[in-house]
């Protein structure tokens, strides 16, 4: 994977490079009021460039479909997992200290009519 | 009597803040969960903007591919037929731009975080505007028993007196073992967190950072190429020999000159945004929210909580300390 990887960012660059060319040649062929091969160009250049657009999408996707994406995944699902239990003993521990403070009311009172 | 009383009062008086008072984490938690908010909506729009961008290249190549034509199933539209095939496709029936099945993994990461950071405040027991003045409502009675109570005691009501301290006692201790139990759950679960968030966060922005400079790069690409459409349409306008051909090349020159205005708008946008900066805000709002719950667990921490949730509960407490010193 590190391999394609490295292929895809070396190809984003070439394609890039092309492109940058491309916009200059096009930038030129203004200055000296060749419109048309300005445009054709320009053309080729933004079709460059969605090529390079395409292989960093990919290349994106291979990076989240890496094992380090994946860990990070999971410790995230973990620590979901740690803060659900987490959540539910602060509720238990507020409904004991509910429960305990009810009961220590009653006791209070039962004693207060003794 | 009262001798014996003195310290439960200042027990009872520094612990009844805790019961249902602000804590020294409560802002950190807040500007944490407000940078999760933040990075979360960033994570939507960029992968919004990775779509576009995808979608735009896939139109320019049909675009400008001579031999491309394009397709469209009318009978596909009508009631009870797969409205799913209802769409422009390639000549060769297959889709121009690529159908979104599932949700970006950026933001299915962030959503992670977000699930965290609500919880977070679950725990915490952030609550309602509504349920806060329950609280302050509660304190202010606690306090209330602790004066009569100390009022009691000085008169030598021993029994009302030393009923009301037990209350307010209670209510206040319970509410102390509380708070003690939510920061240390707390504490635990940030401690363990704080790595991860910084690992997600340094990753989101590497991957909505690629998205941003892609975006940016192909979308000003485009638009120069669309304005030189639109200056080569200048000389058709001249050169038009018919009102009607002036017109249709001025309705192409304004469909594109305002298409044009509100793309470069976007872009605009999109450079001026600092996707780094706002994932960095909330890996350092998580690490401050940590600093805040370790030094809330020190002893000075404590005290500092209890003098601020003290002054906190406030006017009532001064007042109420204020009698207190006048009746010893």
């Amino acid at each position: 994977m590190a391999d394609d990887l490295d292929t895809i960012s070396k190809d984003i660059e070439r394609l890039g490079g092309c492109a940058n060319d491309l916009q200059a040649l096009s930038a030129k062929a203004i200055q000296a009021g060749d419109a048309a091969k300005a445009q054709d160009l320009a053309t080729q250049a933004v079709i460059m460039m969605g090529k390079k657009a395409e292989l960093s999408a990919k290349r994106r996707s291979l990076e989240t479909s890496n094992p380090e994406w994946r860990q990070l995944l999971d410790n995230l699902d973990d620590l979901e997992q740690k803060a659900q239990g987490a959540k539910a003993d602060m509720q238990k521990t507020q409904d004991t200290v509910e429960a305990a403070k009810t009961v220590l009311g009653a006791v209070s009172k039962i004693l207060t009519v003794l | 009597m009262i001798r014996q009383g003195m310290p439960v009062i200042g027990v009872v008086l520094v612990l009844s803040g805790c019961a249902g008072g602000e804590n020294l984490y409560a802002g950190p938690l807040g500007n944490f969960e407000q940078a999760v908010e933040r990075t979360a909506s960033t994570t939507r729009v960029y992968s919004a903007l990775a779509r576009q961008n995808q979608n735009n290249a896939a139109i320019s190549a049909v675009v400008v591919n001579a031999d491309a034509a394009i397709g469209f199933d009318v009978t596909a539209c009508a009631k009870g037929q797969d409205a799913s095939k209802c769409m422009v496709v390639n000549g060769d029936g297959t889709p121009i731009t690529a159908s979104v099945n599932a949700p970006e993994p950026s933001v299915v990461m962030m959503s992670r975080i977000e699930t965290y950071a609500s919880l977070l405040a679950d725990i915490a027991g952030a609550v309602s505007a509504a349920e806060l003045q329950v609280r302050e409502k509660a304190a202010g009675t606690a306090l209330g028993k602790l004066q009569s109570g100390a009022r009691a005691l000085k008169a030598g009501q021993s029994g009302r007196g030393l009923k009301d301290f037990k209350g307010a006692a209670e209510d206040a201790l319970a509410g102390a073992y509380l708070q003690s139990q939510r920061r240390k759950l707390l504490t635990a679960l940030v401690k363990d967190a704080d790595p991860i968030i910084a690992a997600a966060g340094k990753t989101l922005a590497s991957v909505l950072g690629d998205v941003r400079a892609s975006y940016i790069e192909s979308q000003s690409f485009r638009i120069n190429l669309e304005v030189l459409n639109f200056n080569n349409l200048g000389p058709l306008l001249k050169a038009g020999k018919t009102a009607s051909a002036v017109a249709q090349a001025q309705v192409l020159r304004r469909t594109a000159l305002t298409r044009l205005i509100r793309e470069s708008q976007q872009v605009q946008a999109v450079a001026g945004m600092d996707v780094g900066a706002a994932f960095d805000d909330m890996t350092k709002a998580h690490a401050a929210l940590l600093k805040a719950l370790e030094f809330s667990s020190t002893e000075l921490g404590m005290v500092v909580e209890a003098i601020e949730n003290f002054s906190a509960t406030s006017k009532k407490a001064s007042n109420a300390l204020g009698q207190f010193q006048g009746m010893m």
